[in-house]
C-alpha cells in the first residue's frame, strides 16, 4: 500500500490476492469487477493472472492490483508472488462444493507462511446457484462458513459473479478494513441470503 | 579530443599484458634498448611480423566488437563461461563504453574473413586481468581448453546464423599471408594507440561522494530514517574520511595503477619506429603527476631532452610541497598552444605562468585550481582576457580572489556551465555584484557552486530567469541572505496546463541538487518538499542537502503535509465505501424466484 502525492491528486494503491480451489470462479470474479463483464466458460488459470481496477473519487485514485493464482496444485509455488505484499486476501470457495470450502483450511495456512498481515476474507461464489441447493445443504454450508470466519478473524461474504451480488462490496470492505474506516452498510446473516458479514 | 568524455577513469578494464597472449614471443625480439632497435628488426623480420599480428589482431578485433556486439555479449559470455569455466566468475570486467567508428578498420575480404568477428580470437580480449591474482596460473588459460571445443558453433543473435569458430592457428596463418599489414599505416596506428590511452590513462581525481557526510549523528538519523542505516553511514564517512587523511597511502595505489595501465602505453613505445613516435605524440599529450617525486624527476628529464611537450591535457593532483619556481621552468619546455584542460588541484603554492594560456588560451576549456593560495584577482584578469572559451572554472577555496576577478571572467567568458566559488572563509569578498554579471553573461550554468559566498535571494532569481533549463545543480551551502524570499518562491512557481491539467514547473525544471545547509532563514519548506515530489514523479530524484535544524524542520513539514493528504484520501474513500449505489444488484428477485419454484 502507497500513499502518494502529485499536484493535488492522491495515489492508493493495494493489492489483493485470491485465492482457492480450481473452477470456483477467481478469475470471473477480477475480470467482472475490473471490467463488468461475465463470460460463462471456464478458461483454466495458468499460473498468475493479474489486472488493475482504477476508481476515481475526487482527487483520490484507489488502484486495486488483483492476483489471482490458477488453483490447481502445481501452481502452489507462486503462491509467493500473489501473497506477498498483499493487504487483503480474498479465501474463495464454490458455495455448491463443500470440498472447496474444506480446502480453505489448508489455503490459509499456506498463506500466512508468506503474509501475516494480509486481512483475510472469506468468500463464498456462485451464489446464484447455491440458492437451488436444498435448504439442508444451504444450512449446513451457511454454518460451516460462519464458522469458518470466526476462526480466521475475517468477514464472510457470498456472492455471485454473474448476478453481480455483493460483488462490489468485497472491496469497499477490503477498503474500510483496510483504512479503519466506518462503514454503513447492513449485514445480512439470514441463512439462504447472500451473507455479508464484516463486522 | 572531445574532453568531456572523462576519459575513464572509472573504467578499471585494462587489456591483458602481452605475455599472456597465446604468441608471447614478443619480448624475444624487442630489446628494450631503443638504439638497437633497427637492427632487431633486420635480424629477425619474420618472427616480428608474426609477434606483431599475434598481438595486435586484438586489438583490432576489440573495438568493433565492442561497438557491434552488444546485444550479443550476455549470450556470447554465458557460452564462454561453459568454455572457460575457471574464469567465469572474473567476466564483469569486460569494458561496455568504447566504441570506435566502424570504418576505422577495413580488411582486405581475402586476408581475413568476415566470420572472425566471432572468432574465439577476439574473446580474448574480455578474459579477465589476472596480474594482481595470486592463484594466476603460469600459461594463458585459453591453451587449457581443448581445441575441439573451441570450434563449437556459436549463433549470433543479430542474425542466428550459425558460425565456426575459427582455430587460432588457422586465423593467425591467414593474417601472415596478407600482404601490407594496416600497421604500416600511420593513420590507423594513431587511432589504435590512442584507443589504448583512452582505455588505459587514468586522470588522478578526487572521488566524488554521492552525498555529503552527515554532521552528526542525529543528522545521520534524520537523513536515513532508521539507527541501522545512520550508523552504516556515519561509520562508512568516517572509513572514508580515513582514507582521506591516509590520502599518501590511496594515492601511492593510484599511481601504482597509473603506472601499471601506463605500461601498455609504454609497450606500444617498443613495438617499432612508427608506433614510438605515435606512442610518444599520444603520451605527451597528457601530463598528469600526483606524486612531487615523480613530478621533479619529469622536470630535470624536461632539461635534458630536446622534445617539446604540446600538451592538452595538465593535470597537477595534491602536489603540496612542489615548489613555484620548479612549475615556471617547464614553460620552456612545453608548447601550450593545445593545451585544454588544466587542472592545479590542491598545490596551494602554484600558480599557473601566463605564458600558459597568452598563444593558445583561446583553446582552454577547463581550469580548476581548486585550493589555491596564490590565485588572485590579477590572475583572474589575465584569465579572462586570454580564455574566453572557458566552460569549466573551479576556484574553490581560492580565498583571495574577489568580487573583481569573477567580475572580469563573467564580462568575458560566455560558454560557461560549470562555474564553483565555494570558500569557507573570506565570504564577504564574493556578492551579487559580480555573479549577476556572470549569469548574464552565461545563460547554460549546469553547476553552480556559490557555497560560502555573501550572495542574497536577487543572484538566486538571477540565476532562475536566466539559466532555468539547464541549472542542474546548486550549493547554497552557508549563504546564510538566502530566505524565503527565493527558493522556496521560485520552486513554488508553476503553470498548469489547462487541457492536460498537468502541472509544469516554471523553473529549475531540472533541478537535481540542491544544497542549503545553514540557511536559517528559510523557514517556507512545503513548497520546496513538493517540488521535491514533482521532480520525482518526473524520474528526477533531487538531492537535498540540509544541516540537522533544516532537515528537522523540513521533516515536521512533511508530516504535516502528509496528515493533510491523508485525512483528505480517508475523507474520499469514506464517501466511496458508503455510497449506496455501487453496481451490485439486488438480490430479491432471485430469493423471489426460488420461492416461486418451491
Amino acid at each position: 500500500m502507497e500513499d502518494h502525492q502529485n499536484d493535488q491528486n492522491n495515489q492508493v494503491a493495494l493489492k489483493i490476492g485470491l485465492i482457492g480451489d480450481s473452477q470456483i470462479g477467481k478469475t470471473s470474479l477480477m475480470v467482472k469487477y475490473v471490467e463488468g463483464s461475465f463470460d460463462e466458460d471456464y478458461i483454466q488459470t495458468l499460473g498468475v493472472n493479474f489486472m488493475d481496477k482504477k476508481i476515481q473519487i475526487r482527487n483520490t485514485t484507489i488502484t486495486f492490483s488483483i492476483w489471482d493464482l490458477g488453483g490447481q496444485k502445481e501452481f502452489i509455488n507462486m503462491l509467493p508472488l500473489v501473497s506477498n505484499d498483499a493487504v487483503a486476501i480474498l479465501f474463495m470457495f464454490d458455495l455448491t462444493r463443500k470440498s472447496t470450502l474444506n480446502s480453505i483450511k489448508e489455503w490459509y495456512r499456506q498463506v500466512r507462511g508468506f503474509n501475516k498481515t494480509a486481512i483475510p476474507f472469506l468468500v463464498g461464489t456462485k451464489y446464484d446457484q447455491f440458492i437451488d441447493l436444498s435448504h439442508q445443504d444451504q444450512v449446513e454450508i451457511t454454518q460451516q462458513a460462519k464458522k469458518f470466519g470466526q476462526a480466521m478473524k475475517s468477514p464472510v461474504v457470498f456472492c455471485s459473479t454473474s448476478h453481480s451480488i455483493n460483488v462490489q462490496k468485497i472491496f469497499k470492505i477490503i477498503l474500510s478494513k483496510a483504512f479503519d474506516l466506518r462503514l454503513n452498510l447492513e449485514e445480512i446473516v439470514n441463512i439462504g441470503e447472500p451473507i455479508l458479514i464484516y463486522k | 579530443m572531445d574532453l568531456n568524455i572523462n576519459p575513464v577513469s572509472t573504467n578499471k578494464t585494462q587489456p591483458l599484458p602481452y605475455e599472456r597472449y597465446v604468441n608471447n614471443k614478443i619480448y624475444e625480439f624487442y630489446p628494450l634498448d631503443r638504439e638497437n632497435e633497427s637492427e632487431s628488426f633486420r635480424s629477425s623480420p619474420r618472427s616480428v611480423k608474426r609477434a606483431k599480428s599475434a598481438n595486435f589482431y586484438k586489438e583490432l578485433i576489440s573495438p568493433k566488437q565492442r561497438g557491434t556486439s552488444n546485444n550479443i555479449t550476455s549470450l556470447k559470455r554465458r557460452m564462454k563461461s561453459c568454455l572457460f569455466p575457471s574464469s567465469s566468475t572474473m567476466h564483469s570486467r569486460v569494458p561496455s563504453r568504447f566504441s570506435l567508428e566502424e570504418r576505422e578498420f577495413s580488411f582486405d575480404s581475402h586476408s581475413v574473413p568476415s566470420s572472425t568477428n566471432n572468432s574465439d580470437v577476439s574473446d580474448l580480449e574480455s578474459l579477465p586481468d589476472l596480474t594482481e591474482d595470486e592463484y594466476t596460473p603460469t600459461n594463458t588459460p585459453i591453451k587449457e581448453v581443448p581445441m575441439s571445443l573451441r570450434n563449437t558453433l556459436i549463433y549470433d543473435l543479430e542474425d542466428y546464423k550459425p558460425r565456426v569458430l575459427f582455430p587460432k592457428q588457422e586465423v593467425q596463418d591467414q593474417l601472415q599471408t596478407s600482404r601490407t599489414s594496416i600497421f604500416d599505416i600511420p593513420e590507423l596506428v594513431y587511432r589504435i594507440i590512442e584507443f589504448v590511452d583512452i582505455q588505459n590513462s587514468v586522470i588522478p581525481q578526487e572521488p566524488t561522494p554521492i552525498r555529503r557526510k552527515p554532521l552528526s549523528y542525529n543528522h545521520a538519523l534524520l537523513i536515513h530514517g532508521n539507527k541501522e542505516l545512520a550508523d552504516f553511514h556515519m561509520k562508512q564517512n568516517t572509513l572514508y574520511d580515513d582514507s582521506q587523511n591516509s590520502s599518501q597511502n590511496s594515492l601511492c595505489d593510484e599511481s601504482g595503477h597509473n603506472a601499471n595501465s601506463k605500461g601498455s602505453l609504454h609497450s606500444c613505445l617498443l613495438v617499432n619506429k612508427l608506433f614510438y613516435q605515435v606512442t610518444k605524440e599520444i603520451m605527451t599529450k597528457k601530463i598528469m603527476f600526483d606524486d612531487s617525486k615523480k613530478y621533479s624527476q619529469f622536470v630535470e628529464s624536461l632539461q635534458q631532452s630536446n622534445y617539446t611537450y604540446k600538451p592538452e591535457v595538465f593535470v597537477l593532483h595534491k602536489l603540496y610541497h612542489t615548489k613555484q619556481s620548479s612549475f615556471e621552468s617547464i614553460k620552456d619546455y612545453m608548447n601550450f598552444d593545445n593545451l585544454q584542460w588544466l587542472e592545479i588541484f590542491m598545490c596551494p603554492k602554484l600558480l599557473p605562468p601566463v605564458e600558459f594560456f597568452q598563444r593558445g588560451g583561446k583553446n582552454l576549456r577547463k581550469l580548476i585550481l581548486t585550493g589555491s593560495k596564490v590565485v588572485d584577482d590579477d590572475f583572474l584578469i589575465m584569465i579572462s582576457e586570454n580564455c574566453p572559451n572557458l566552460e569549466v572554472l573551479d576556484i574553490r577555496a581560492c580565498e583571495s580572489v574577489s568580487d573583481i576577478g569573477i567580475y572580469s571572467i563573467g564580462n568575458k567568458c560566455r560558454n560557461l556551465h560549470t562555474v564553483n566559488f565555494g570558500r569557507k572563509q573570506k565570504g564577504h569578498l564574493i556578492t551579487d555584484t559580480s555573479l549577476s554579471k556572470l549569469i548574464s553573461n552565461n545563460r547554460n550554468l549546469s553547476t553552480v557552486g556559490l557555497a560560502g559566498c555573501n550572495i542574497t535571494d536577487k543572484v538566486v532569481w538571477e540565476l532562475a530567469l536566466r539559466c532555468s533549463h539547464s541549472l542542474q545543480r546548486l550549493s547554497l551551502n552557508n549563504c546564510p541572505l538566502i530566505s524565503n524570499q527565493s527558493i522556496p518562491i521560485i520552486l513554488a512557481s508553476v503553470n498548469t496546463n489547462s487541457t492536460t491539467n498537468h502541472i509544469e514547473q516554471v523553473y529549475f525544471k531540472n533541478l537535481s541538487v540542491l544544497e542549503l545547509r545553514n540557511n536559517y532563514q528559510i523557514t517556507s519548506w512545503q513548497s520546496i518538499i513538493e517540488f521535491k515530489r514533482r521532480q520525482e514523479y518526473r524520474g528526477i530524484t533531487l538531492l537535498l542537502e540540509l544541516c540537522e535544524t533544516l532537515m528537522l524542520r523540513m521533516r515536521q513539514e512533511e508530516l504535516e503535509m502528509d496528515k493533510t493528504i491523508s485525512q483528505r484520501i480517508f475523507r474520499d474513500i469514506l464517501d466511496w465505501v458508503n455510497d449506496n449505489n455501487d453496481g451490485d444488484n439486488p438480490y430479491d428477485h432471485l430469493l423471489t424466484r426460488n420461492n416461486n419454484r418451491n
